[in-house]
């Protein structure tokens, strides 16, 4: 076809004549020729370059000298690191077979040094994972010492208290070997589409019933699969073509991570990394402690409480010590732990502790193990966030998740413009619905929607937003598409962020009916029923959540029950806690947060004081003829739902 | 002029954030004319005008001779990131109207306690529900009411002021049946309100996406449409009677009509561009596997070209509140070139961050003040001012001679701000500045690559845009990348895309089945629809920019997974 090919070199009249220019090199200060007014077709060709014999490079000899990098050098050798850490992490994501991996998001990637410690982090990683993984290779490092390991050996494990604090995360680290020499690590954490067990739920009384766990072990020896170990696997969970595609996934994001940083040490002319990863690490300690400074030395103390587990409601304390460039924070007075899945063991502890002290603190740094030095975490063993062999622990988020609301609150008497109020959508709701497709197939879906962020003195929360956990939602379209339900509604939750100067973000309302023809089970991880999201400076709490059945039936709160044809379940997120008083609250805000039907009528003048007028349009957005188009009360009229007013707890 | 040039010129101007770009083709001379000036942001048709009656001057042809002009403009992209589109309101399914809002939940930036949301182009008062309810099978669970309907165009209309209206209702993609209804009747009840249909504009699965793509080319329509009435006129008046086509953000050439309906579809149209004219220059010399290397005054981009073609994905993210973040603007379902576009031009402006590190872009000076060499006002040391001083640009041929280079300045800006924190030469802290972008772009490219599962040792790189001959020989070496093409007239190579692009358009369907349960049939027949629809592919009736008919046309159709 003439017009597809476009304009050919003949008919154009290009000579397509070549320049063979072997090596233009840009520190000769060569002058390249500027774009021109007027090319005509006689002149007109191409300059072809050969720009790399690969290896060599004059600019790079800098960086042979170890132990003194410049500030142009450090910056081109740190994000050359991130980049090798992306890579990896997109070989996984390119690579795996589950959807948990690939739609949300759930794995990261790590690049260690020789000690395991951690110089990279893949960009938008889940950063508990993240600050985890070099703490689980010191344990391999226990078990395994440093000359047993050869190339191509990949360890694995998915221990609660080694690794990530619940079983379906798998974790899988390999050597990497430069010239013979141990140089660094490469691992990787994802979770598993299915680890055997008791699927997600919250109500189990000891690990065992909660799937199988793997101990430190060999995956691969110098390369080859351990058989033995693999059988295992493929015999204990209910999709092993996913479960082992993703484990396959992560010993290739591993590999590709490994040949990366060979290609580097080769182009950096580095033996190995040491002087690098001393540098890099002192400029994240470093960073660390400059921010630390800001805060006011002292102790900062707060506590907070969540529902926990019917009576045994959770409290945790908690002791913010500032001391020079040194944080501590010590947990000391918390809930023991109990016979129920809500244990957080150690390291999610100091994950979901050091993560909002940066977030808070340090947020622009590039992140390695050199930032959380001087950060310590302490808990007393026993308790809800340091809980002893083997208590259960798969729905160990319903509590590490309230870490960074206590933190923040503590920090707020020293640095109230740092720090969020506490979010409704710590710790995360989840419906797990499961069963049989109506075609006989058997599906589970979880749905995926979080409440509002808390509000801070810079601004209002984030609406329908989770925050410290960032795992997002998805399309109801896809939703319905594979599963027999129909969800009738997703939307704003009215009224349900924190009143106050800076408003919270609100939650949302979901209601879903289950259109199979039998009995789906439905498994609920929901907290916050009884302990709204507070508020900050003498903003409100958020609205708490609630589950209730179309009979008025409420469901357990952490429960397995049941969801029956035709049946509908109506499921209202908690919203974020507001900051400052909402009677200081910019009354244009007010006004706008009534025309959007945020907040109603009734709230806007008894909390916010609003006394406009009542007849002036401004302040009764809702009662417009938009909204009232056709409304006559039995569930058509324009934007009825929105109107359905929610109970404030 | 000679007899042999009537109706055989064709022009391509490529309108950017920084210069406007042209390049005038003469099939009977066979001769090429190129220019360069800056951007009129406020009217960009006159930056059009002028720069085409310039170049028919020095081409030496007359306006009558022009065959056909083919453009792309960032003037989409602008209204987006700018915010200065029609008021939209939406009618949506009941339970749904905040869908806009809500979006996929995540925080796009892990560290940032205090990110602004995405922007939301259809505030919540202006977002109507109505009754009607399709399964994802198709089957309608609950009938459209179309009273409801007509009862929330007239309270937009009447009582919010929109100029556009977007309807997008759950499962529309499956069954549009209740979308059709609902144009009926907005056709019917506010018929000067132009309105846009998510099942036409995008029909794909997902709702949050859809909407949004609905509400985005509503909301760029009556402004978009105006743009290309008043360029037609003003081409008229230049005595310029060819046809004017635009080139759509996947790479195709489409008519006005095209244009007028579905805006949208040209929000990539300049970075297209580039790319095609890279699929150009790879046919041209023989290098089918290229990596198209386009740096510009405020970013570069980098695109994968495989067998003489640029690849297309079906996702973009436009109107980002944090330009190069992903996640934190509006995602829009619409078929573009598949190409990375990273914060370095040679407007990026370098600085030292907290840990006294030498950081460069994504924040660029511009045109508006520009560089410190262009002595428009500009005090940050930028990419451009780093090239100056290493003698990778002439000061006194910059532009054609056009502009003059202040290298003086600009030593003393990079000595004092830079170099002397850095303990540094100002020689070696422009290299550095140069070395640290040309990093970036590697970085960017590797990651991009490698989530295609490519190497880029295996690839050609050409390089063109104003910036991008100075940064290539670099950038390849740090890829590892052999060879390297930069064609002449790279600066203006993109407006040549223009030109060398063939009149194609997208469309893209979904269609949800289980993969060990596909009923080939039911996917084949998607592939039909093309070929009756004349009114889809106007173009046709156009013939092609070169002026001769199309007498054969080709489908290609792909499938994918999502």
């Amino acid at each position: 076809m003439r017009v597809t090919n476009g304009f050919r070199g003949r008919q154009m009249g290009y000579s397509s004549v070549k320049y063979p220019c072997s090596d233009i090199n840009l520190t000769k200060r060569s002058v390249l020729p500027a774009p021109r007014a007027d090319l005509s077709a006689a002149d007109a060709g191409m300059l072809i370059a050969t720009p790399c014999e690969c290896g060599s490079g004059k600019e790079q000899q800098q960086m042979s000298s170890a132990s003194n990098f410049d500030p142009v050098t450090l910056e081109i050798l740190w994000s050359r690191l991130i980049s090798i850490a992306d890579e990896s992490a997109a070989a996984l994501l390119r690579t795996s077979f589950s959807t948990i991996v690939r739609e949300s998001n759930d794995f990261a990637t790590v690049l260690m040094d020789a000690n395991g410690d951690s110089l990279a982090e893949n960009t938008g990683g889940i950063a508990s994972f993240n600050g985890i993984l070099p703490r689980t290779v010191k344990h391999f490092l226990a078990r395994f010492p440093k000359p047993t390991w050869k190339a191509g050996d990949c360890v694995i494990t998915n221990d609660p208290w080694l690794a990530t604090g619940h079983l379906p995360d798998i974790t899988m680290v390999m050597p990497i070997f430069h010239d013979a020499q141990l140089v660094g690590f490469s691992g990787s954490i994802a979770h598993s589409p299915d680890i055997g067990g008791s699927l997600w739920s919250a109500d189990c009384g000891e690990l065992f019933e909660e799937g199988l766990r793997i101990p430190p072990m060999k995956y691969m020896r110098e390369g080859v699969m351990n058989e033995d170990l693999h059988e295992m696997i493929v015999g204990n969970v209910r999709v092993p073509d996913q479960v082992i595609g993703d484990l396959h996934a992560q010993v290739t994001a591993n590999r590709v991570c490994a040949r990366r940083l060979r290609e580097f040490l080769d182009d950096a002319q580095m033996v190995d990394l040491s002087a690098l990863s001393a540098t890099l690490l002192q400029r994240g300690d470093q960073a660390m402690r400059l921010a630390i400074e800001a805060v006011p030395d002292g102790v900062y103390q707060a506590a907070s409480d969540a529902d926990g587990f019917d009576e045994q409601t959770t409290h945790i304390e908690c002791a913010v010590t500032i001391k020079g460039s040194e944080v501590c924070i010590d947990y000391a007075g918390t809930s023991a732990q109990i016979a129920r899945g809500l244990n957080c063991v150690m390291n999610y502890t100091h994950a979901y502790s050091a993560y909002p002290l940066k977030c808070a603190l340090d947020p622009d740094t590039p992140r390695n193990e050199g930032s959380y030095r001087p950060i310590t975490v302490l808990a007393p063993e026993g308790c809800i966030l340091n809980p002893r062999f083997p208590a259960p622990c798969n729905a160990r988020q319903l509590t590490g998740h309230l870490l960074a609301g206590v933190i923040y609150k503590a920090l707020a008497q020293a640095v109230p413009d740092k720090v969020l109020a506490d979010c409704g959508g710590a710790p995360t709701m989840r419906a797990v619905f499961s069963g049989d497709d109506g075609r006989g197939r058997r599906f589970s879906q979880i749905l995926f929607a979080s409440g509002g962020m808390g509000a801070s003195t810079q601004g209002d929360g984030l609406a329908t937003t989770a925050f410290p956990t960032n795992s997002g939602a998805g399309s109801i379209e896809a939703f319905e598409s594979i599963a027999p339900l129909v969800v009738w509604e997703k939307s704003l939750r009215r009224d349900s962020g924190g009143a106050g100067q800076h408003r919270g973000g609100l939650g949302q309302e979901c209601e879903i009916e289950s259109r199979s023809s039998a009995s789906l089970q439905l498994s609920l991880l929901s907290d916050r029923w009884l302990h709204p999201a507070q508020g900050m400076l003498g903003g409100h709490a958020g609205a708490c959540t609630q589950i209730r059945f179309d009979d008025g039936r409420t469901p357990h709160p952490k429960s397995r029950t049941h969801i029956e044809p035709g049946q509908r379940l109506r499921l209202s997120y908690a919203g974020g806690g507001g900051v400052g008083d909402p009677l200081t609250r910019s009354r244009a805000a007010v006004r706008a947060d009534l025309l959007d039907e945020y907040i109603t009528v009734e709230q806007a003048r008894a909390i916010y004081g609003l006394n406009d007028d009542s007849s002036d349009d401004s302040i009764d957005g809702s009662r417009d003829g938009l909204s009232n188009g056709s409304g006559n009360g039995s569930g058509n009229g324009l934007n009825d739902s929105a109107n359905d007013s929610v109970d404030e707890a | 002029m000679n007899e042999h040039t009537r109706g055989r010129v064709r022009i391509g101007v490529d309108v950017g954030g920084t210069f406007t770009d042209f390049v005038l083709v003469d099939d009977g001379a066979g001769r090429i004319t190129t220019g360069k000036r800056l951007t009129t942001p406020s009217d960009p048709s006159e930056a059009i005008v002028a720069g085409i009656a310039q170049l028919l001057s020095d081409a030496d042809v007359v306006a009558a001779d022009v065959h056909s002009v083919v453009h792309g403009t960032t003037l989409v992209t602008n209204t987006v990131i700018q915010r200065s589109g029609a008021r939209v309101g939406l009618i949506t399914t009941r339970g749904f109207r905040d869908s806009l809002e809500m979006g996929k939940e995540i925080r796009y930036d892990l560290y940032d306690l205090f990110l602004e949301p995405p922007p939301t182009l259809v505030p919540r008062h202006c977002r109507v529900e109505v009754s009607e309810r399709i399964a994802a099978d198709g089957a309608v669970l609950l009938a459209l009411d179309g009273t409801q309907v007509e009862q929330a165009a007239r309270a937009l209309v009447d009582e919010r002021g929109v100029e556009a209206i977007a309807v997008s209702f759950i499962h529309s993609y499956r069954n549009p049946a209740h979308e059709q209804q609902a144009a009926d009747i907005l056709r019917a009840t506010v018929p000067r309100i132009p309105f846009t249909l998510s099942s036409e504009v995008a029909p794909e699965i997902r709702e949050f996406e859809r909407t949004s793509t609905a509400c985005a080319n509503a909301y760029v329509q009556p402004m978009m449409q105006g743009y290309l009435s008043t360029l037609e006129a003003s081409l008229r008046e230049l005595g310029v009677h060819g046809t004017l086509f635009v080139m759509l953000s996947g790479g195709g050439i489409a008519t006005l009509e095209q244009a007028r309906r579905f805006p949208i579809q040209l929000i990539e149209s300049g970075p297209a561009a580039g790319a095609m004219a890279a699929c150009h220059f790879a046919r041209l010399t023989g290098s089918p596997d290229l990596i198209s290397f386009d740096m510009g005054g405020t970013t570069a981009k980098m695109c994968l070209i495989e067998g003489g073609r640029a690849q297309r994905t079906h996702e973009f993210e436009a109107g980002r509140v944090r330009r190069f973040k992903k996640g934190s603007g509006i995602p829009l379902k619409v078929s573009v070139v598949d190409m990375i576009e990273i914060g370095a031009g040679g407007g990026s402006i370098a600085a030292l961050d907290s840990m006294g590190l030498l950081k460069v872009g994504p924040r660029s000076a511009g045109s508006e003040p520009g560089p410190v060499a262009y002595q428009r006002g500009g005090q940050s040391p930028t990419v451009t001012d780093a090239d100056l001083l290493l003698g990778c640009l002439d000061p006194n041929y910059f532009l054609g001679g056009e502009m003059n280079l202040a290298t003086q300045s600009v030593s003393e800006v990079v000595g004092r701000q830079l170099a002397v924190p850095m303990g540094m030469s100002t020689l070696e802290a422009a290299q550095g500045i140069h070395s640290v972008v040309n990093e970036n772009m590697a970085a960017a490219t590797r990651r991009y690559l490698a989530e295609k599962g490519k190497d880029p040792r295996r690839y050609t790189m050409i390089a063109f845009g104003g910036a991008g001959p100075v940064h290539a020989y670099g950038l390849a070496k740090l890829l590892k990348i052999r060879r390297l093409i930069v064609p002449f007239g790279a600066g203006v190579t993109s407006a040549l895309g223009f030109l060398v692009a063939p009149p194609a358009v997208d469309q893209v369907r979904s269609l949800v089945m289980r993969l060990d349960g596909i009923d080939w049939d039911t996917v084949n027949q998607r592939f039909v629809i093309g070929d009756h629809a004349e009114s889809q592919w106007p173009v046709r009736r156009h013939g092609g920019t070169s002026g001769e008919p199309i007498d054969r046309s080709r489908r290609e159709a792909g499938r994918d997974c999502v």
